[in-house]
């Protein structure tokens, strides 16, 4: 908002005498008279109504920008969290690959002829092992055969008297 | 419309709103068409340079960073006036150029059909002194404003204006043949 008379006299007072300072507040104030009687200039309404069309074809214009710069930034923010998701997996995955098979190779020698043959002792061994725990079995049963009577005796009164359903 | 008035117009424009430009246009079109008018003298010029202000307007209005309107509209009004005439000197330039006799004094008094008293005192004038009368007196502004949007002291400014309005007041009120040369 412009100053008024006063105001320029005082801020002009800082630099010339109040005398001066009077004199120049008098051609401003003359010149502004002069400038407001001058005739007004108006725009043409035509014109007027020409620039809102320009305006309002601008606006659409802009705003069909923005939604493709919008769209664009989306698609590019979605991309780059599926790279990411995908590397993360892949990443992840060759990870879990790598150790186990690695530690298998390394740690399992089953790879030479060597390692087979203990494995084929121990087998044998093992197998060995339960063919006498068998035989020991046949042989007390084959001791103590009034047991095994007695125990099919009582299976077969189990079966009969059906005394589980009560 | 007061000044918390004209800032939410604003921000409506900031958000695209259509209704809030028309009512922009209406509330500057003048004053801003008085503004190129009586600096450029030329109804057409000013019509276009108007035209190409709001169209602006459009981009820009997203950097107006809350400080006086008025001073930020007229200042890309001032520059695109500026903008104008440098383009218009390198045109006619060019055709002289090419022509060899076309006389840029004609040219210029045929583009100038706005001869009123006013005008052919502007005229006058130096375009840097002309360019802050119309300031003062299209955008109101104060000398305060005025010197801010310069970077100068508030004293210079008053002086050039001073200087300028004078001669003004005397090329208007004094008749052409008492006038000192």
């Amino acid at each position: 908002m412009k100053e008024t008379s006063q105001d320029i006299q005082r801020i002009l007072e800082q630099f010339v005498d109040a005398q001066t300072a009077g004199r120049m507040v008098e051609d401003i104030q003359r010149a502004d008279e002069l400038m407001s009687a001058a005739a007004t200039v108006k725009v043409r309404d035509e014109m007027v109504a020409a620039i809102r069309e320009k305006v309002h074809r601008r606006l659409a214009a802009r705003k069909i920008r923005n939604i493709r710069i919008r769209i664009e930034k989306f698609v590019i923010a979605a991309a780059a969290i599926i790279i990411v998701a995908v590397l993360a997996e892949v990443f992840f995955n060759s990870q879990q690959d790598v150790i186990p098979v690695g530690g298998a190779l390394t740690t399992l020698s089953i790879w030479n002829d060597t390692d087979v043959s203990v494995l084929k002792g121990q087998v044998e061994t093992l197998s060995n092992q339960m063919d006498k725990v068998d035989q020991t079995a046949v042989q007390w049963l084959d001791e103590n055969n009034g047991l095994t009577v007695e125990v099919d005796n009582l299976e077969e009164v189990a079966l009969n008297t059906e005394f589980w359903k009560g | 419309m007061d000044s918390e008035q004209l800032k939410v117009l604003i921000y409506k424009c900031k958000a695209g709103q259509q209704g809030a430009f028309d009512q922009l246009i209406a509330l500057y079109a003048d004053r801003c068409f008085g503004f190129l008018y009586r600096l450029s003298g030329h109804r057409q010029t000013a019509e276009d340079l108007l035209s190409e202000l709001f169209i602006k307007l459009v981009e820009k209005i997203g950097t107006w960073d809350g400080g006086s309107f008025d001073n930020w509209i007229f200042t890309i009004a001032g520059n695109l006036f500026k903008d104008h005439l440098r383009a218009d000197y390198r045109r006619k330039k060019l055709l002289q150029e090419k022509a060899g006799q076309l006389q840029t004094g004609e040219f210029a008094e045929a583009r100038n059909d706005l001869e009123d008293k006013l005008q052919q005192a502007l005229k006058r004038l130096e375009p840097e002194i002309a360019e802050l009368i119309m300031m003062r007196f299209y955008a109101d502004l104060s000398f305060k404003e005025m010197a801010e949007r310069r970077n100068e002291p508030i004293g210079t400014t008053l002086c050039k204006m001073h200087r300028g309005l004078k001669k003004l007041r005397e090329i208007m009120e004094v008749p052409e043949k008492q006038r000192p040369i």
